[in-house]
């Protein structure tokens, strides 16, 4: 369910096929994720999963994989 | 643009990218001494929004004198200087530093404003956010030096002497929506973002109404609907002196504020207009009134009618002419405000709040927003240019597809049938209604108690509601069954309030009373009577339309007749059932 929904989120974002984003997926592999969208993707994500990344978290955020994981942990960490 | 998110403003901007191709370019840029790259998005769709093809420019970090040499061809060029970035690299509290030293912070700044304004006297606004120290200044006690600094730069704003500049109020976003809103200070300390994406969307409306001036596109006439939108109550219900519009009445006090903003613009040079669902007479009856504020002559153009108020729009657009997105319309119902809305997308609406007391300052935030208010003297004589100018076109009824709209407010209702827990409301409603009434005839409580005891008589009333909420108790029918004659019932009453008219509801609710509770009663014809009043012309029809024969005249009332041999009409998006 995360996953989608990221997945989604980040398509749209970054404009790349949700079918280009693997777990491994990262600045390094897709060439729009530069440090601006990185930001725009923050955002999005924030308000779609309605959390808050602080700022130590945006550090980790080194791939699709670690995203997910972040997301994960912070949702379950809101929701009562 | 304010409840739009991240993400959906993404998508809407691609598809508005695509559709606008076509549409005129608007090129802005953005510079200042901060990373703005945010606002890149929210400036493309606001102007998408506005029916421009944008062109949006964002200036490296702190480039500003560099970047305002290449773009003296733009239309509209933003500066933002973030002081506080400027003085951390000094010294944020400003200590320590000599007269001299102080003094050279204001002069650079002022150096590097005035050199980016002189490059860009070409370009048709250039608009410059004023200083604000308010997002690093909880206590601005403690930060007297940088708050004699911060105005001492609006001061050389202030008398900047170029026709092309305008200093935007920044710090008024920040009231409105809170600082914590306007800094994300996530991204300030690592990417030196200043501002947020929502103080962003509250910026671009701030500053819409230069956009929508320099590209001609500011609209140019108000049209208001009448009841419960220019004056509290319902004139064909209430009479002309049951409304209230003047502050002297506990409820009316709010639609004299409306009323005057109504007059103030039509002295600006805006059209001012209405489009009912009434009497005419009625109406102009109120306007006519020698209380009245608005009054006839500030009206331009009318639609007063029962005619849907897309058509009647489109007719107001066509003898104005004027662009149908030039318009702006104001109605208290929210059936025809998403009507109109996805009848006509490029007319800009406003629905009377159901907090009345925020009307006024919606309404005045609006007009300011859209219409143009720095008349010309030709502008002045516009309300009497548009009225001489009229011509009285025919209006071509247009297609568009009210049903589909209708099906799409999932209207769904409830029949009671003799409910003694309704008899207040449905008593109320034979006082009230006048419109659409089919007898007018009047009962009290206690009679309506006797009809329901009655064998005689059946009440039915009906509940409606839809997407947008509940419409409550708004029809009730009265059934009689004559002793003499078994098979034959008379419809005693039929009648609905004016705030369903229009959604075919009638014609569901009479199916009810002939194919539900008629059949239960093993009745073979039913007798439907109209007896016409000064008010209830609306009504006049509606037998003859539903599937009744035509009416005979017998006294004052026509008798329409059914005799279950033919469909009455039926429209199967209204969910209608009988309570059990």
């Amino acid at each position: 369910m995360t996953t989608e929904k990221l997945k989604k989120v980040m398509s749209i974002v970054l404009e790349v096929p949700e079918t280009d984003i693997s777990e491994s997926s990262s600045p390094e592999t897709i060439e729009n994720w530069d440090s601006l969208r990185h930001l725009s993707l923050i955002l999005a994500i924030e308000e779609e999963f309605n959390i808050i990344i602080p700022t130590e978290k945006i550090a980790e955020i080194s791939n699709f994989f670690s995203l997910i994981q972040i997301v994960e942990k912070l949702k379950h960490g809101n929701s009562n | 643009m304010k409840d739009i998110n991240y993400k959906d403003l993404l998508i809407e901007k691609k598809r508005l990218f695509d559709l606008n191709k076509d549409r005129q370019l608007y090129r802005i840029s953005i510079l200042g001494n901060v990373t703005l790259s945010t606002c890149k998005e929210v400036f493309e769709y606001g102007c998408l929004k506005l029916g421009l093809f944008p062109k949006v420019e964002i200036g490296n970090f702190d480039n500003l004198v560099q970047d305002s040499m290449n773009v003296g061809e733009n239309d509209l060029v933003i500066i933002v200087y973030d002081l506080y970035s400027t003085l951390e690299s000094k010294n944020i509290f400003l200590e320590g530093l000599t007269t001299e030293e102080e003094t050279a912070i204001y002069e650079d700044i002022v150096a590097q404003i005035s050199q980016s304004l002189k490059n860009l006297s070409s370009v048709s606004t250039v608009i410059v956010n004023r200083f604000s120290i308010a997002h690093f200044t909880d206590n601005v006690l403690f930060h007297q030096r940088a708050r004699i600094l911060s105005e001492q730069l609006n001061n050389f704003l202030d008398s900047f002497d170029q026709k092309n500049l305008v200093s935007a109020d920044i710090d008024q976003i920040y009231i409105k929506i809170g600082l914590s809103k306007c800094f994300d200070y996530r991204f300030f300390y690592t990417a030196r973002i200043a501002h947020s994406f929502d103080f962003y969307k509250n910026y671009f409306e701030l500053i819409q109404p230069i956009i929508y001036r320099n590209t001609g596109r500011f609209k140019k006439a108000l049209i208001f609907d009448c009841d419960n939108t220019l004056w509290k109550g319902i004139v064909g219900e209430d009479g002309k002196d049951g409304v209230q519009f003047s502050k002297t009445t506990s409820e009316g006090k709010y639609y004299e504020y409306i009323q005057r903003i109504a007059v103030w613009l039509s002295r600006k040079g805006v059209i001012i207009g209405l489009c009912s669902k009434n009497n005419e007479d009625d109406v102009l009856e109120v306007l006519n009134m020698p209380n009245a504020i608005l009054k006839v002559e500030n009206i331009t153009i009318h639609r007063i009618n029962w005619d849907n108020k897309v058509n009647n729009l489109r007719s107001i657009a066509k003898e104005l002419n004027i662009g149908i997105d030039s318009l702006v319309f104001v109605d208290d119902s929210s059936f025809e405000i998403e009507l109109v809305k996805e009848s006509l997308p490029e007319v800009t609406t406003l629905i009377v709040p159901k907090e009345i007391s925020i009307f006024p300052k919606q309404l005045f935030y609006l007009v300011t927003q859209l219409f143009n208010m720095k008349p010309t003297s030709d502008d002045l004589n516009k309300t009497l240019m548009y009225k001489t100018q009229q011509l009285r076109e025919a209006s071509k009824s247009s297609s568009i597809s009210v049903d589909d709209y209708l099906r799409s407010l999932q209207i769904s209702c409830i029949a009671y049938l003799n409910e003694f827990d309704q008899i207040p409301r449905i008593a109320q409603l034979t006082q009230k209604t006048n419109q659409f009434n089919l007898t007018t005839k009047r009962y009290t409580e206690s009679e309506i108690k006797y009809l329901m005891d009655s064998d005689s008589y059946d009440v039915i009333s009906l509940s409606v509601s839809d997407k947008f909420g509940e419409s409550g108790l708004t029809a009730v029918c009265i059934l009689y069954y004559p002793q003499d004659s078994k098979e034959v019932a008379e419809i005693d009453s039929f009648l609905m309030s004016c705030r369903i008219i229009g959604r075919n509801i009638e014609y569901q609710f009479l199916n009810l009373i002939l194919n539900v509770i008629a059949i239960s009663r093993n009745i073979k014809e039913i007798i439907g009577i109209y007896s016409p009043t000064k008010k209830n012309q609306l009504s006049e029809k509606f037998y003859s339309e539903a599937g009744f024969s035509d009416g005979l005249l017998e006294g004052n009332s026509y008798f329409h007749k059914y005799s279950f041999d033919k469909p009455i009409k039926e429209f199967d998006y209204i969910n209608l059932s009988l309570k059990k």
